[in-house]
């Protein structure tokens, strides 16, 4: 069975699913083993599933809009990679990563895991304030 | 005669004397040469370095390659202008028990160091998109260090 968000050929693309600002039972669910998986598709209906498509990508954006999904063109900007733990100022004060304890959902191993990044790097703070150094094009 | 040349062997004497004192005031011997060292770019304050400000790390999205049909492949870079840096990246396709496999490359250079890591694609029409993970190590000489991972499913 395909679900969007979650296992849909839109996923060759690259997607986030904002489950922090979507309501607490979508997060429940999201963060519920074996039904994990229905969290994604109502995640993406409610406007909380963001898809980037590259600029010289022919796609249809309107099958993705008639889904529910925010369309951004390119690729997420430097804030967005800093907070998801892709993009790091270097640091001295930068510990070796602390692997996460075993999480049984997408969404628990994926917050487990930007945690330990950020936490590693030094810069938890700016994960819980949603703050990020990097200014819009500066890199 | 013997007096003539007596004098000419004083003044040639005096004159290196002379010579050898001017070159050593200008150069002298214990002078230091510029260290490659000194073209860092680095402040110090107290036994602190500072590390400019646009020293980053970045793991990039792993794609399908175009260049090599039937493989994925990851971009990750270190910049860190004026100094020596490294990258170690490490490209893995997560599976049960022994059958996670991954592929990982280190690379280092001056200022700015780029990595591409590639492994074959896996996937099947029918199963879901595999969940490929990029992680990497960015270090630079002054002793800085960052983490970046990023994960990605594709039908690859």
């Amino acid at each position: 069975m395909s679900l969007v968000g979650w296992n849909d050929s839109s996923l060759d693309f690259y997607t986030e699913i904002d489950f922090k600002s979507a309501p607490s039972w979508i997060r429940f669910l999201a963060l519920t083993p074996v039904v994990e998986k229905y969290a994604y598709p109502v995640a993406v209906r409610r406007g909380f599933g963001t898809i980037w498509i590259s600029r010289d990508s022919g796609v249809d954006i309107d099958i993705f809009l008639a889904q529910g999904w925010l369309v951004e063109s390119g690729e997420p900007d430097d804030n967005d990679r800093f907070l998801s733990g892709s993009l790091a100022r270097l640091s001295i004060d930068a510990k070796p990563i602390r692997k996460p304890k075993v999480k049984f959902t997408r969404f628990g191993r994926e917050l487990a895991w930007r945690k330990a990044v950020h936490e590693a790097n030094g810069t938890l703070n700016h994960l819980v304030k949603e703050s990020s150094p990097f200014n819009k094009n500066e890199i | 005669m013997e007096w003539i040349l007596k004098k000419s062997k004083f003044v040639v004497i005096f004159a290196v004397t002379g010579l050898v004192g001017i070159g050593s005031q200008a150069l002298p011997i214990n002078a230091q040469i510029p260290k490659l060292n000194a073209l860092v770019d680095r402040s110090f304050t107290g036994n602190q370095v500072n590390l400019p400000n646009h020293c980053s790390g970045r793991s990039d999205y792993p794609h399908k390659s175009t260049h090599a049909p039937g493989r994925v492949n990851a971009v990750a870079e270190t910049v860190c202008p004026g100094q020596m840096v490294e990258v170690k990246t490490t490209l893995t396709r997560p599976g049960w028990f022994i059958f996670t496999e991954s592929v990982t490359k280190t690379k280092s250079g001056f200022g700015k160091v780029k990595i591409s890591v590639s492994m074959l694609c896996k996937w099947k029409p029918g199963e879901p998109p595999i969940g490929y993970i990029v992680m990497s190590v960015h270090s630079s000489a002054t002793g800085g260090r960052a983490i970046t991972r990023v994960r990605r499913f594709l039908k690859c």
